[in-house]
């Protein structure tokens, strides 16, 4: 075995994934080379310091529910059953469902198509300090807009395909601070998060 | 657990999102470095297992089948964001391996190590990653990828000598 065939196998031989006859290979040229043996353990090194630094996802358990709900639901990404995703629901017992839906829509600075339920962002600009929220999956039109024009606040993306919509505040403020009065808001907001 | 799941068996689909929630996550964030599209890939990956689970033949292990889902749905992202690679072929300079003084200095300080590995090119870095993070072999990582073994060792020793160069690099220059 060439030596850049060794060194191409010391990840792996780091790793334990080499079979005997390959990793008996490399610990045999390892022994015999000081610069491999160094490599070796620069190799293990960076490999230990890359797993103390995992990312994590910190809305894992979030993630399943959302899961839990569309498989539960058949609600599986589709065109015709998109919709059913999106926070904001029309229910034929709810009186002024779509005037709601258009006035926070003429709120938010998005535009509507009724027929298809779909947000159509008025504004191409691209936003970056906005909060990033998700509305509880019952809560209606009008509580969603009634907190947004509580706090002040105004929608200027979404909802992403698993339903986030990114909020901008209209005066300025501590982010942190509304992102905590907004998570207090447990029976509308499922999910707060601030900018990064 | 596959098997359950192809059945329908939520529990199981469940008990096998946590199982791998945590290292796809990881996978697809150090690639897209956004936490709210990483959510959404995540979700579209463990949607099409639970569509697509009575296709899965046994043929690779479930983590690789998994991990190619996840592979191919980044790689789409990519190609719909247009992104650049960012780090070309090794250049052609004499190679100076780091001591092992200096990669030991380098890889007590992760902001180097974490840069280097963004700095690589994405079919270069999602080689190590495999390697380092998930432990694959060669052969899973050939799985993941759709690419022969001789590429993933190939990939490797580059993906490996720009790694311990550019480590090295930083900390002689003093870049933090």
């Amino acid at each position: 075995m060439e030596n850049k065939d060794i060194e191409a196998l010391l990840p792996f031989y780091i790793n334990g994934t080499l079979g005997e006859i390959e990793s008996a290979q490399v610990q045999k040229a390892v022994a015999q080379s000081a610069a491999l043996r160094s490599e070796v353990e620069a190799l293990r090194l960076i490999k230990t310091n890359m797993q103390a630094n995992a990312p994590k996802n910190a809305a894992a358990e979030l993630g399943l529910a959302r899961l839990m709900r569309d498989i539960e639901a058949d609600a599986l990404p589709t065109p015709a059953n998109d919709t059913a995703r999106a926070p904001f629901r029309i229910s034929p017992l709810f009186g002024g469902a779509m005037a709601a839906m258009v006035a926070l829509a003429f709120y938010a600075g998005t535009a509507i198509s009724p027929d298809k339920l779909e947000y159509i962002q008025a504004s191409g600009e691209d936003y970056t300090a906005v909060l990033t929220v998700r509305f509880q999956p019952e809560v209606t039109q009008q509580a969603a807009a009634a907190t947004l024009l509580e706090h002040g606040l105004e929608v200027v993306g979404g909802p992403s395909a698993r339903g986030f919509y990114r909020l901008l505040p209209l005066e300025d403020c501590d982010m942190d601070s509304l992102a905590e009065i907004l998570r207090a808001e447990s029976l509308v907001f499922e999910f707060v998060e601030t900018p990064q | 657990m596959i098997s359950k799941i192809s059945n329908r068996d939520k529990n199981a689909f469940a008990d096998f999102y946590r199982a791998m929630e945590r290292p796809l996550y990881g996978f697809i964030f150090l690639k897209l470095n956004d936490s709210h599209q990483t959510s959404d890939l995540l979700h579209d990956v463990f949607i099409e297992v639970w569509k697509g689970a009575h296709r899965f033949e046994g043929r690779s292990s479930v983590k690789t089948w998994v991990f190619g889902i996840a592979y191919r749905k980044v790689i789409d992202v990519y190609r719909r964001g247009g992104r650049v690679e960012t780090m070309a072929e090794l250049p052609e300079i004499e190679d100076e391996s780091p001591t092992a003084e200096q990669a030991l200095a380098a890889s007590e300080q992760a902001t180097h190590v974490r840069a280097c590995v963004e700095d690589l090119k994405p079919d270069h870095r999602v080689v190590i990653e495999l390697a380092f993070f998930e432990d694959f072999s060669y052969r899973q990582i050939s799985e993941v990828i759709g690419s022969p073994e001789g590429t993933v060792k190939t990939r490797v020793y580059h993906a490996k000598k720009l790694l311990l160069r550019c480590v090295s690099a930083r900390l002689q220059t003093g870049v933090i």
